[in-house]
């Protein structure tokens, strides 16, 4: 492992302000009312470092919500493919290790066998500062999905923080995050009393949640209990529809695309949105739709993100970040389905 | 298609927002004249062939007169495609609202002499014919519009906005009025289309482009039931726009 640096957290501000001289700085702003989001920032002054969760995870910036594509022109047979880079480079700040999880998962998609040339760009372009959680979030379980408090991935980020009463350690992961460290005269190395702490912090973090999932043969026993009632009761009671669980989803990567011709009746652009499993088109195929029930559609979203997304990418499908069930407008809560269903099965 | 279009327009009971929409405020009005031909319009122009043929007719506003549900059928036999217009047509909309209440007396609260008035409980257009899509929205869309003609110039199947406004408030990055700050909105269960407009401007989205396919009002009751709205308000909530629809129906108990 490399060197471990401490950053004072009077010189943060110093930190933001060279960083935002090289990338386009994106942090946890808070918002009217207690909500936080992301934000570009210049300095350090707006931004939030305590901030428990936000709507939107950090992937809108990686994997936006609606992407150009290409462009094509019937009359002169034209092909353009959309620039998918922002202007700068990009640079998250203390994203939390469950979206910095999620960033990785989306990653095992994308970027597999078939890479998706528009995330790739984009991925590339993007640098991450990870600030470890020093406790749980309201709605949050990531301890149990093992995606937090603490970041546990080797790689694919570049800094991580870990926030201290008066100062940060930081720990660079990358090339590039020794960079972002180097040469930087505020930061002191840390001893092995300060990371010694950091391990007192993590122990400290972990006791204090509140929601658990057991996820030990999960899998399995979710797709045992296909038919399981709590679908069907949660469905017709509570579901919406809306597609909200999905689009906060930090891990969902379905989008559909659409042609949109001008009024000339030439130029055609192709364009990408996000697309949800929840919504009644989703999947609607020549000769009918397979998931007409909203019954079907709950099912397919928890079983995916719980079971059938570990034999499709070798990890879960959901991170524990909660989002889903904080931004139900019902509060339909799939660890609580997963609990009944394991409830049940032990019964039995 | 070598010819251009022929395009009907007939009014029924509405506001006639949607066919200022068509003919003055929408984006591409120069565009939509240049490449098609309406040939039957009142508010355009007087005179025209009501007696058609269409390659498509428009159909704003809902029906609430005989006579009204009479031209109708004979619109639909001599067009090729039949579509509502906005949510009076749609879904019934605002038109509708009086379907709550009992016939007689609504029409005394309006009229000293009701020996005149021969109205009928409210419909939207697919209670009487049969329609080949639908452009919603109060007025109705414009993006739905352009595809819908883009599509007949290109003879292509249109794709219209059939999702819910929560996705198009999160695509914008709004912040959820109803779960952030408790406004009981109708988001969840209508049709999107309108860019989340009242939720991005922090307020509570009410309805106005009809239910969305499979809306799930019951839930959506229970819901503001718990946030404590009271019946009333509930029922009038599901019968602003959309009274005579089976998708809302479910929210409108008393």
């Amino acid at each position: 492992m490399s060197e471990a640096y401490l950053l004072s957290r009077k010189r943060l501000p110093d930190w933001i302000k060279s960083l935002a001289e090289i990338y386009t700085v994106l942090g946890p702003v808070p918002l009217r009312r207690g909500q936080t989001v992301f934000e570009p920032i210049a300095s350090a002054d707006l931004l939030n470092p305590n901030y428990c969760s936000t709507m939107l995870s950090p992937r809108l910036f990686i994997y936006p919500g609606c992407q150009k594509l290409f462009t094509v022109n019937r009359s002169t047979g034209q092909y353009v493919t959309a620039d998918p880079r922002t202007q700068r480079p990009q640079l998250i700040f203390a994203i939390h290790p469950c979206d910095m999880h999620a960033i990785s998962v989306l990653d095992r998609t994308f970027l597999a066998k078939y890479e998706d040339y528009y995330y790739r760009k984009r991925r590339d372009d993007t640098v991450t500062i990870v600030l470890n959680c020093n406790k749980a979030c309201d709605s949050g379980f990531c301890d149990s999905m093992g995606t937090g408090p603490f970041l546990r991935l080797k790689q694919g980020f570049d800094v991580a923080l870990t926030a201290r009463e008066k100062d940060f350690i930081a720990e660079p992961a990358s090339e590039n995050g020794e960079r972002l460290i180097g040469g930087r005269d505020f930061f002191e190395r840390a001893t092995a009393a300060d990371l010694g702490e950091k391990e007192e912090i993590e122990q400290r973090a972990k006791r204090s949640f509140t929601k658990h999932l057991d996820t030990d043969g999960l899998p399995q026993l979710l797709m045992r209990h296909l038919d399981h009632t709590v679908y069907r009761r949660t469905a017709d009671s509570r579901c919406l529809g809306c597609t909200n669980c999905t689009m906060v989803c930090p891990t969902c990567y379905c989008y559909n695309v659409q042609d949109r011709t001008g009024y000339d009746l030439m130029t055609t652009t192709r364009q990408r949105y996000w697309d949800s499993c929840q919504e009644l088109h989703f999947a609607q195929v020549h000769g009918g739709n397979f998931r007409s029930s909203r019954e079907a559609r709950m099912r397919q979203f928890v079983t995916h993100k719980l079971a059938t997304w570990v034999e499709q990418y070798g990890c879960f499908g959901c991170i524990g970040c909660g989002r889903c069930m904080t931004w139900c407008p019902t509060g339909i809560d799939l660890t609580e389905m997963a609990k009944e269903i394991q409830r049940d099965a032990a019964e039995k | 298609m070598n010819e251009q279009p022929k395009i009907g327009v007939f009014k029924y009971s509405c506001c006639a927002g949607c066919e200022f929409q068509l003919i003055y405020f929408q984006k591409h009005v120069i565009d939509m004249f240049e490449k098609t031909q309406i040939t039957y319009c009142r508010m355009l122009q007087s005179g025209g062939h009501p007696e058609g043929p269409f390659d498509v007719a428009l159909i704003e506003g809902a029906i609430t007169e005989q006579w009204q549900a009479d031209q109708l059928n004979r619109v639909r036999a001599v067009s090729r495609y039949l579509i509502p217009i906005g949510s009076c047509a749609v879904c019934g909309g605002v038109p509708a609202i009086k379907n709550t209440t009992e016939e007689q007396e609504i029409e005394k609260r309006v009229y000293t002499d009701t020996s005149l008035v021969h109205s009928m409980k409210t419909g939207a257009i697919n209670d009487y014919v049969k329609i080949d899509g639908a452009v919603k929205g109060c007025p109705m869309g414009v993006r739905d519009l352009s595809e819908l003609v883009i599509s007949l110039l290109l003879d292509k199947r249109p794709e219209f906005v059939n999702c819910s406004v929560c996705v198009e408030c999160k695509l914008a990055a709004n912040i959820c009025v109803l779960v952030a700050y408790n406004e009981p909105c109708m988001g969840p269960v209508t049709n999107a289309g309108c860019g989340a407009l009242c939720p991005g401007h922090h307020r509570a989205c009410y309805g106005c482009w009809g239910p969305m396919e499979d809306a799930n009002a019951w839930a959506l009751a229970g819901q503001f039931r718990l946030m404590g709205l009271t019946n009333d308000d509930i029922h009038r909530k599901f019968t602003e726009f959309g009274q005579p629809t089976t998708q809302w129906k479910a929210g409108q108990i008393k």
